[in-house]
């Protein structure tokens, strides 16, 4: 039940976020161009195809399912549009990023008066930046995910920082609709989670229930979608199933710090290697003008990431937006505008972060001692997980060879009537053998 | 009068194998001497003849009899002399036998046998033999030896052909699988109930994939090479466990018996001795009379096949194969005697990563190869253009092994894995000689019947081993902790 002051936190933020909806809802100052006109057409036709969910998702621009989706409430209050719901968005963002560096400077015990001159440098570096001013007035889809992925990093960011897990179920949601918002859908939230559940300070038993929900979820929802995602969503359920049951086997062993410092080290060397194959098999990507910023703005991370403290551990989601970056590349879904907003904001945020260790006296994050909590008791530790899984794999394979037995259309050798005396020799056996053989090579 | 159909024949062949293996195999182990006495006995009397075929002597009813004979009474006086039984095991076999008999006349009532132009020459074959004065070795290298005797057997019989022994071979795969199992967890310490039922859940994945029930009623030598591969290893692993070399003639007659399924058997051969016997830690002169008694007895067959039709077996390719088992045995020699003998335990390592580093250098060299690859790919996994024949077990098995990596090993049981990998590179490299097609019966698509029992049972040994085991004790405590 919150007390006195939580009813008080909530009910400013509301009147306040009243406020400035009100603001911006009062004059129209939205952007147009060509993905606007699909957004709004694809908004339009949620309300007239009656329920024909598989022409909608033909007009949707790729990745403007939650915006479109979003757009088709304008016809609850009779708008044609809603122009502003792009700088409500934009507004939230910042509100966002704000707080969590606030929180996160307090947290590492800055002062007050350092953290609001933070909070304050870090909201005008990104309202001044162009990138984020378009944004915030044009409907387009990017705007949206860029809210989402740092609503994720920032949540991630402050559980760990306040050792509090409540913030995950908040934080994967976020995910979630991040995955649902851009065109490489769920592989692109792989690396965060990723990054997340390497990087996470909390015992293992509160990590793992939100996250085995997000497994199951977010494939489950792409899988409902009317037509199947590229890359299909069984392609995110394997890789989500294999990053958690593998987190699962390995957060288990002894030494398991030394283990994810491996295993983000390793996933770091891989995005390098996925980075280099990506431009290599798509050169022309790199000369570009469209497609130049990624990698300009890699470079820049690549530059930050060096300068980020080793224990703000927070600086590995650099990492995850790298592996976003290839992954777009390769998969050709035009990255560049999409990428420079989601590398803005959340390069402002981290850096902005990383400003905060400084500030206070205690410049690096709580140390908290991971307790191993017993959530693989009941299955007598990972080996025997291990165990189960292939016996899981087992049952499936025999419910999957049912259904094969009972779909199998081959046509089979035809049984032969075999007679002791039917006049066989092996002349005549040999014959035919040739015959089927140079009929084969025909 | 009784007719001496299937049945008789099928329990002639289990009691003839059964005195063998009690005699000159595991006898201490009385349910795998009754799981193994089926495809001994065929095994044996089979192997002894293809030699009377190659010998100048008639083969006729009163040949083949006299030859049971030869060979059922010395195995029987054996048995007699070496089994001491106690009184479990006398139940334990006279149960299974019932069982056996009770099988094979199930079998004997029904015929769903598939026959494909393969299968019709094997079974025509086999029933020429009989007939043929002279010459009659040229009709053994139209296939594998092996199941064309196999089927000459039927004219000694009141049934037109054998529709029940590609069944009973599927049976014994099956039952070997699970007695392997239950023996191989007893000898690690770890059979319990649980462990037992994952066995079993095994062998359900094994058998109705749909490419293994569909060669249980299939007339060809693949589920025979597959009994016999899984049998040869299975066995030579349970010799290791117990630093015992009582069941390595019975061994060494399955390992001839799985060379002699298909023409290019011995290089098969050669793999499994590679992987099993050259790392063996089993006394040097026991291994060498099983080499010995190995490389003599392929090579004699090999020998006599001379002047054979050619069809994809060219006189080349026979020259060949002689010279490569005659090599195994001259190899043996020389790293069980020479410094190369520190080696010996890295040879199936080495093996596997020689024959990867050719299939690499083949791939990328050759465009039959890749076509080859790419049709073997299309046959087991992708599936689009032939049927689901193998479904997902092969997807689950190569998950299966990158799961089971974060397992612990099992005492000497690597031998599984290295033959099941060796086997399939070189099935992907005999492409370079014989390219695959796509389709369910090609011949590759057919061969990897020999390693999917070897595979599986490795995967399913290491989990049940898990599973039969107490909790680990110190994970427990470090929990409560």
């Amino acid at each position: 039940v919150p007390d006195a002051r939580s009813w008080r936190v909530l009910l400013g933020w509301t009147v306040a976020f009243a406020a400035v909806a009100a603001v911006l809802a009062s004059t129209n100052r939205a952007l147009f161009d060509a993905t606007t006109h699909h957004l709004l057409a694809a908004a339009r036709l949620v309300d007239n195809t009656d329920g024909d969910l598989g022409r909608l998702w033909s007009e949707v621009p790729p990745g403007g399912l939650v915006m479109a989706l979003a757009c088709s409430l304008s016809g609850l209050v009779d708008l044609a549009y809603p122009y502003a719901l792009a700088p409500v968005l934009a507004a939230s963002l910042l509100a966002a990023l704000a707080l969590v560096t606030w929180r996160v400077a307090i947290e590492r015990g800055a002062g007050r008066r350092g953290a609001l001159l933070l909070v304050a440098a870090t909201s005008a570096l990104l309202l001044t930046s162009y990138d984020f001013a378009f944004h915030a007035f044009s409907l387009r889809p990017e705007l949206a995910s860029a809210c989402f992925i740092v609503g994720f990093v920032g949540l991630v960011v402050l559980a760990s920082e306040r050792g509090d897990a409540g913030h995950l179920p908040s934080a994967l949601a976020c995910l979630a609709a991040f995955a649902l918002s851009t065109p490489s859908g769920g592989l692109a939230a792989v690396p965060y989670a990723a990054v997340a559940l390497c990087t996470l300070r909390l015992p293992r038993a509160e990590v793992a229930p939100p996250f085995a929900v997000f497994v199951v979820a977010l494939p489950w929802v792409l899988a409902g979608l009317p037509h199947d995602p590229d890359p299909p969503w069984r392609v995110t359920l394997a890789l989500l199933s294999t990053l958690f049951v593998g987190w699962l086997v390995v957060s288990a062993r002894p030494g398991s710090d030394r283990w994810r410092r491996r295993a983000i080290v390793t996933a770091t060397l891989a995005v390098a290697v996925g980075c280099a194959v990506v431009a290599v098999r798509a050169p022309g990507a790199l000369a570009a003008p469209d497609a130049a910023l990624p990698w300009i703005g890699l470079g820049l991370l690549a530059l930050c990431a060096a300068w980020i403290p080793r224990r703000a551990s927070s600086g590995w989601f650099l990492v995850a937006l790298l592996a976003e970056a290839a992954v777009a590349l390769e998969l050709g879904t035009s990255p560049a505008r999409r990428f420079g907003l989601h590398a803005l904001v959340l390069v402002v945020l981290l850096v902005g972060l990383r400003y905060a260790a400084v500030l206070g006296p205690a410049a690096a994050p709580r140390e908290r001692s991971i307790a191993r909590q017993p959530i693989l008791e009941p299955f007598g530790g990972h080996r025997r997980l291990v165990a189960l899984a292939f016996v899981g794999l087992l049952v499936a394979t025999v419910a999957d060879n049912v259904r094969v037995f009972r779909s199998n259309q081959l046509n089979h050798p035809p049984k032969l009537r075999l007679l002791r005396h039917d006049g066989f020799t092996l002349e005549r056996a040999m014959d035919a053998r040739a015959d089927d053989d140079s009929e084969a090579d025909e | 009068v009784i007719a001496f159909d299937q049945i008789a024949l099928f329990v002639a062949l289990y009691a003839l194998g059964l005195s063998l293996v009690l005699a000159f195999g595991p006898r201490t182990r009385t349910a795998l001497c009754c799981a193994l006495a089926f495809p001994s006995g065929l095994a044996l009397y089979v192997l002894a003849a293809t030699f009377l075929v190659l010998s100048p002597v008639p083969y006729t009813r009163a040949s083949a009899v006299a030859l049971f004979a030869i060979l059922a009474v010395p195995s029987a006086v054996a048995a007699t002399r070496r089994w001491r039984p106690t009184r479990a095991a006398v139940t334990t076999v006279l149960a299974w036998s019932a069982g056996f008999a009770a099988f094979v006349v199930w079998l004997h009532g029904f015929d769903a046998s598939r026959l494909s132009h393969d299968s019709s020459a094997i079974v025509h074959t086999g029933l020429r033999l009989a007939e043929l004065e002279g010459a009659r070795h040229a009709l053994l290298s139209t296939k594998g030896s092996f199941h064309i005797v196999v089927h000459s057997l039927a004219y000694f019989t009141s049934d037109a052909y054998l529709w029940a022994i590609a069944p009973a071979i599927a049976g014994g795969l099956a039952a070997l699988f699970v007695v392997l199992g239950v023996e191989g967890l007893r000898a690690l310490g770890a059979c319990r109930p649980r462990s037992i039922a994952l066995v079993v859940l095994a062998v359900v994945v094994l058998m109705t994939t749909y490419m293994v029930s569909f060669h249980a009623f299939y007339i060809h030598s693949n589920s025979g090479g597959a009994l016999y591969a899984l049998a040869f290893v299975g066995l030579w692993w349970l010799s290791e466990l117990d630093g015992s070399t009582d069941a390595l003639p019975v061994a060494a007659l399955l390992l001839v018996a799985f060379v002699a399924q298909r023409n290019e058997g011995p290089v098969f051969g050669a793999i499994l001795i590679l992987t099993c016997v050259v790392p063996s830690a089993l006394p040097r002169r026991a291994l060498d009379r099983f080499v010995a008694g190995y490389c003599a007895i392929v090579a004699a067959i090999y020998l006599l096949l001379e002047g054979a039709p050619h069809f994809h077996f060219t006189e080349g390719r026979r020259r060949m194969t002689l010279a490569l088992t005659l090599a195994t045995g001259v190899a043996w020699l020389i790293a069980s005697r020479t410094p190369l003998a520190r080696l010996r335990r890295v040879v199936p390592q080495l093996a596997v990563g020689g024959m990867l580093v050719l299939g690499v250098v083949a791939y990328l060299a050759s465009a039959s190869m890749r076509n080859s690859i790419d049709v073997m790919y299309g046959n087991t996994i992708a599936q689009r253009r032939t049927g689901q024949m193998w479904g997902s077990v092969w997807t689950v098995v190569a998950a299966s092994f990158a799961l089971t990596a974060l397992l612990p090993g099992v005492r000497r049981a690597s031998a599984f894995a290295w033959s099941a990998v060796g086997t399939l590179l070189l099935i992907l490299l005999i492409a370079l000689m014989h390219p695959y097609r796509m389709s369910p019966h090609d011949s590759g698509n057919r061969m990897l019947l020999q390693v999917i029992p070897l595979a599986l049972f490795y995967l399913t040994l290491k989990a049940a081993v898990v599973l039969g085991r107490p909790p680990d004790v110190s994970v427990s405590s470090r929990a409560a902790s």
